[in-house]
């Protein structure tokens, strides 16, 4: 096992593309607030400074980017509530004997709508982040 | 210290940086982003006392939820123990530069 299994097509399902998209944000939102402190710190040196930054910021790049930002930011923080809940077992299905067909707390009825839902309030938050940003 | 115990640590920071990344970016958002990122209002923003407290708890809280993140991802990649004490002592002495950079940043 290694980072190559993290991304590894063959076998792919629901939760392994959840938890590869998870690790990716986690490190793009890292490395995005050690960006954000060294870039907020500079509004210590002055209004020219601080000014000519915000001529980056406010960009069709900048905008871009922040916008991609927010989005891994909302996936983050969405999917990190699934995994505390499946962890808590408030997304897990009760102990039963198992029947063919067997079915897994990853299929089952609970998980499938939370990720329904974690799926459209993602869209709606990114909207409304789209509007914020570019308005 | 116990792999529970940091996982405890890493979900309880988590639900705290969501709530005031939420907190933080409706005050950003209210009145239009372009007036609440301009010199004037940061700079008053930053000399409210409370709300540069709570911005250095975001970070703390942050750079932790991070740095724990780093270090899971790390022992899940199947490295040697030696290769990821070595980078998980550079993470922490780039966020301990980080978290005092942001204190720089709110106390002036």
């Amino acid at each position: 096992m290694g980072v190559r299994e993290w991304f590894r097509l063959k076998g792919w399902n629901k939760e392994r593309t959840l938890m590869a998209f998870h690790r990716i944000t986690g490190w793009a939102l890292t490395l995005f607030i050690v960006g954000h402190v060294v870039f907020v710190h500079e509004v210590r040196d002055g209004i020219s400074i601080w000014n000519s930054l915000l001529t980056v910021d406010s960009s069709v790049f900048g905008k871009v980017l922040l916008l991609g930002i927010m989005m891994a930011l909302i996936f983050h923080a969405i999917n990190g509530i699934r995994i505390m809940l499946i962890e808590s077992g408030h997304l897990l299905t009760k102990p039963k004997e198992q029947e063919y067909p067997y079915t897994t707390w990853l299929t089952s009825r609970r998980h499938q709508i939370y990720v329904m839902a974690m799926g459209t309030i993602g869209i709606v938050l990114t909207v409304y982040a789209g509007v914020v940003i570019f308005s | 210290m116990r792999e529970s115990t940091l996982r405890l640590i890493t979900y309880g920071s988590g639900i705290f940086v969501l709530v005031f990344v939420i907190i933080h970016l409706i005050v950003l958002s209210v009145g239009g982003l372009a007036i609440n990122v301009s010199y004037n209002v940061v700079i008053n923003e930053l000399r409210n006392t409370a709300y540069s407290t709570v911005l250095v708890m975001l970070l703390l809280a942050t750079l932790i939820h991070s740095g724990l993140g780093v270090r899971r991802a790390l022992t899940d990649s199947g490295m040697s123990k030696r290769s990821i004490g070595i980078i998980i002592g550079i993470v922490t002495v780039i966020f301990l530069g980080i978290f005092a950079l942001g204190i720089l940043t709110v106390i002036g």
